[in-house]
């Protein structure tokens, strides 16, 4: 078996097809360190100054404990450290969202992306294993058995004391071993380049999440291996093998995402913006209708907003409000995820989920800042709360101005110290990765699954092969 | 002879598995894609008419001009479903805001913003990687696929020209990639029409058959890229690699890296410049007019209303006090004209942003021009109207609009002589007398006694319309098929497409046949 897979080996290493690819693939993976290397210092730089601003902000505009709860912070996601090994997907992810000590709402997206320039894909590990290696796999594997056929040297091996199992998996290993040298001194010359560049330091958190990101890789590039392994064991020619496994390999790339999406849209539904609307709306009404005591009457003074009622009513609509936004920001990363799900059967969406996952990227950053966001503002409101209680003149109802135009006397005018308003930045962990590290297992487990399955169903190929 | 080669080549053509496996493939593809965008359309649809809805109502709730915002917008593309572009996250509709130039489409007519991390999945997206990918797989073999079958001398004995067998295989090959297409391509019109009702003009059917045309002329240039690895390499394993690279670097390669090269190499100026430009200069403006609000107001208290960000109050606050209502008409008078000459500024500063995507986003196509799918990907979403450009237009008519439509203010004078208009319908007498104020008072509290409904006293809409022809027309002709813009991708594909199909018959009248 070893000395197929050496065989194998030699076979590979010096083939014209596979140093060209290969050239290609490293050539890839060198663009990918220089990209990001200049695209996260970009970031980063931009997560700094929007952090001094805030900082400024909060200095000028929090005088008192009212305009501390008011003031709107837009608050960003700081650019992840790893984003070259998974960048936000096809399209901009949304990385901004507006809080105050009330409410979170208003994802938006900020950055230095040009929006004239259509993104087609990022440039990301994601895309250069997902979809350039795979086809190195699938051009190594494609005539491992058939080819072999084809030049009359498969009866000749199998005359030999070998089985066709240790045959098979000398092939297996033989190739698998080329790819993930590939892979590794591509990854090495991407990590080379951000770290000489200063982007990255090498910590135990960042070598972890290399390792499974290496690991994710070769498992995905093996599974498409014994895909090329198992096709070219079933027919007979290899260039039959080559039209079905391209089909397959394309129909993995675009119709499997694709069929998600539609099973996505359909299971899980996401309000349209005038259902929120609506929905908000109506919750108002319904709280002014309902409201006891004459609260919502609007016939009184104008400006007598500071009566108790009038402001529990208050309290009660806004709670409302956040309760009806929090859900549909829920619910569209729930839909999200549930495309991501449904395309599992695809192992580039796999690969890529499972990066995003480690990286904290695309959806997974999406909710990780949406997430942070409902914590701080729970801190801001935990904070006035606290103050307002110290103060004896207060009327203790915490609510958020409607308008912001007249002085509402329910809770604390009381100045703030600045510097107790707890902030943003140091929610996060450095570089942009998550506190809680989330780990793929799922994504890596069902890898495994289907590493298994192709290679009995590959196997099995090979036992009913006619070698003649 | 032509006749029977190319009769011929069609007839293996169809018989060989990989025919097959493409038209199954396309078909199913292109059927899933238009029932997903089809259904996508009609969403953002129905989101498009509610904002125009809401756009009209609220403008004929408007009474008084200062609480008048239009809102432009302009529909989505049906021909959308065909190639998406950059109609899936920009926005089609813009507020005109008085102190604000327009800069950027809001209300992006998606429901989940977060699914368009997906890759898209429209025909432009199955054209450029399906189309490319079945035009190689048929051509790779057409010349040493022969040799190697011993077939080429035989064809080459006979009285028929190289350059005549050449063509009758690309003929033949052109119209075999063309079947599975066709035949998807009317299925989904089918779809379209049938299950979502969907219709098209005259003008949309036109580009339909030109992005047929593009796709096709896109289908023959890999075929021919395919025929040319044929006849320059020996072994037909070798010319698939060969043409597989070629695939690879000039539909997924090529396209990716020019914009993120184009990226590095043409730096945008930080944008955050812009916010900080924003902020600091409103705050300025705000001062300066608090600054007058305090030295002007009669009773000295600025608390209400937050006057010094000129949020126009309820008319009838002031009234009876005639004193209050002159002291605003000169807040506006000097507030207005400042907050106005503040948009411009700001507008001056990301222009200068704009200007750098725009030489950005040019760099970055002269980059991709050796990319196919580029190409593709431009007279594709030139006829459907969905390119960036379409998006750029909208926002200079509307910028157009604004400057028309602030014209028209000035013109009337509402931040001159006939400010009390701006902000009051009442005749100027009455507001400004204490005994026409009583009079509406002593009707408003006898019809609310009488139990009637309607508020007159604070329903100023009841005292007036607004001026006639205060809003212009908006004017914006986009968003069609824009051929003139796709006339210059199509060419160079076309151009492409001869000079591969010239090499490659070069390469075989040089071919050792043996």
């Amino acid at each position: 078996m070893l000395s197929i897979a050496r065989k194998q080996i030699l076979e590979g290493l010096f083939n014209l097809k596979f140093l060209f690819v290969a050239a290609v693939v490293l050539a890839a993976f060198a663009a990918n360190g220089f990209i990001y290397a200049e695209k996260i210092a970009n970031e980063r730089s931009d997560w700094q100054e929007l952090v001094n601003k805030n900082l400024a902000d909060l200095g000028t505009n929090c005088g008192n404990l009212q305009e501390m709860s008011d003031f709107w912070q837009r608050v960003t996601r700081p650019a992840s450290t790893l984003s070259f090994i998974a960048d936000d997907g096809a399209v901009r992810m949304p990385n901004l969202i507006n809080v105050n000590a009330f409410f979170i709402q208003g994802i938006e997206r900020q950055s230095r992306d040009n929006e004239q320039i259509p993104l087609i894909q990022a440039f990301d590990w994601c895309f250069i294993v997902g979809v350039l290696m795979t086809l190195l796999a699938v051009l190594l594997g494609y005539d491992t058995i058939c080819g072999e056929k084809r030049d009359g040297t498969l009866r000749l091996v199998l005359s030999n004391p070998v089985s066709r199992l240790s045959l098979f998996f000398g092939k297996y290993l033989g190739l698998l071993v080329i790819i993930t040298l590939t892979l590794l001194l591509g990854g090495l010359i991407s990590i080379t380049i951000l770290v000489f560049n200063g982007i990255m330091m090498l910590n135990e958190q960042i070598v972890t999440v290399l390792l499974w990101s290496f690991l994710l890789g070769v498992s995905c590039l093996s599974l498409f291996l014994l895909l090329a392994m198992a096709v070219s064991g079933i027919v007979s020619r290899p260039a039959v093998s080559l039209v079905v496994i391209t089909t397959t390999w394309v129909i993995i790339l675009i119709a499997v995402p694709g069929l998600a999406r539609m099973v996505a849209e359909q299971s899980v539904a996401v309000p349209s913006p005038y259902e929120i609307e609506k929905n908000i709306s109506d919750s108002e009404i319904n709280f002014w209708e309902s409201s006891p005591d004459g609260a919502g009457n609007w016939s009184g003074d104008p400006f007598d907003w500071f009566m108790p009622g009038r402001a529990k009513l208050h309290l009660s609509i806004v709670s409302a409000k956040q309760r009806i936004i929090d859900s549909a920001l829920t619910q569209k990363s729930l839909q999200m995820k549930a495309l991501n799900i449904f395309s599992s059967p695809s192992p580039s969406v796999l690969l890529s989920d499972s990066l995003q996952c480690l990286c904290n990227t695309g959806v997974y950053g999406f909710d990780n800042l949406i997430d942070y966001a409902g914590k701080y503002r729970n801190q801001l409101h935990n904070l006035v709360v606290e103050r307002d209680s110290l103060d004896s003149e207060s009327a203790h109802l915490v609510y958020c101005g409607s308008d912001g135009q007249t002085e509402r006397r329910t809770f604390s005018t009381k100045p703030v110290d600045s510097s107790i308003i707890p902030r943003w930045h140091t929610m996060w962990a450095d570089g942009g990765l998550p506190r809680e590290q989330q780990w793929p297992v799922w994504q890596l487990v069902i890898l495994f699954a289907l590493n298994l399955q192709m290679a009995i169903l590959a196997f099995i190929a090979l036992l009913c092969y006619d070698t003649r | 002879m032509f006749g029977v080669l190319f009769s011929k080549e069609i007839r293996e053509h169809l018989k060989t598995f990989r025919f097959g496996a493409a038209l199954i493939t396309t078909f199913a593809l292109v059927l899933m894609s238009v029932w997903i965008l089809g259904d996508d359309y009609i969403r953002r649809r129905d989101n498009y008419n509610r904002i125009a809805e809401r756009a009209a109502q609220a403008e004929s709730e408007v009474f008084v001009p200062s609480f008048l915002f239009p809102v432009v917008h302009y529909p989505p593309s049906p021909l959308s479903i065909f190639a998406q572009g950059e109609d899936r996250h920009l926005g089609n509709s813009v507020v005109i805001d008085r102190w604000e130039v327009p800069r950027g489409a809001t209300d992006s007519l998606t429901d989940n913003v977060l699914l368009n991390a997906v890759p898209s999945f429209d025909l432009l997206a199955i054209f450029s990687m399906v189309i490319s990918i079945f035009g190689i797989l048929m051509s790779y073999d057409s010349i040493n696929g022969e040799r190697e079958r011993g077939t080429l001398k035989l064809i080459c004995l006979g009285k028929t020209s190289r350059a005549q067998i050449f063509l009758a295989k690309f003929a033949a090959g052109v119209c075999v990639i063309a079947l599975p297409f066709l035949i998807s391509f009317i299925g989904s019109l089918l779809v379209l029409q049938m299950v979502h009702g969907i219709g098209f003009t005259l003008v949309q059917w036109l580009a339909i058959f030109l992005m047929i045309l593009v796709g096709l002329i896109y289908g023959a240039l890999f075929f021919a890229l395919g025929m040319l690895c044929s006849s320059l390499a020996r072994r037909s394993s070798t010319s698939l690699i060969l043409s597989l690279l070629l695939w690879a670097t000039g539909v997924l390669l090529i396209p990716d890296a020019a914009t993120n090269i184009a990226s590095m190499l043409e730096e945008l100026p930080d944008p955050t410049e812009i916010t900080t430009f924003e902020q600091v200069s409103y705050r300025e403006t705000r001062e300066k007019i608090s600054v007058h609000v305090i030295s002007a107001r009669p009773d000295g208290d600025i608390s209400i209303m937050g006057v010094s960000g000129l949020v126009i109050p309820k008319p009838y606050l002031f009234d009876g006090n005639p004193a209050m209502y002159r002291w605003f008409a000169d807040v506006l008078k000097f507030g207005e004209p400042l907050y106005q000459k503040r948009a411009e500024e700001v507008w001056q500063v990301s222009r200068k942003h704009e200007d750098a995507m725009i030489r950005q986003a040019e760099l970055a196509s002269l980059l991709s021009t050796p990319a196919p799918a580029y190409h593709l990907r431009t007279a594709l979403t030139a006829l459907s109207g969905t390119d960036y450009s379409v998006n750029r237009e909208f926002i200079e008519s509307a910028r157009r609009f604004r400057s028309a439509f602030l014209k028209r203010m000035w013109d009337e004078g509402l931040f001159g002589k006939n400010v009390f208009k701006f902000f009051s319908r009442r005749p100027l007498a009455e507001a400004l007398s204490e005994e026409g104020w009583a009079r509406r008072y002593a009707e408003y509290r006898a019809r609310e006694d009488s139990g009637e409904k309607e508020d007159t006293f604070i329903n100023p809409r009841l005292w007036g319309e607004l001026p006639p022809g205060l809003v212009p027309e908006f004017v914006f002709e986009g968003g069609n098929p824009d051929f003139e813009a796709a006339s210059w991708p199509i060419t160079a594909l076309l151009i492409a497409t001869i000079l591969a199909f010239y090499l490659g018959m070069l390469a075989f009248s040089r071919y050792d046949v043996r």
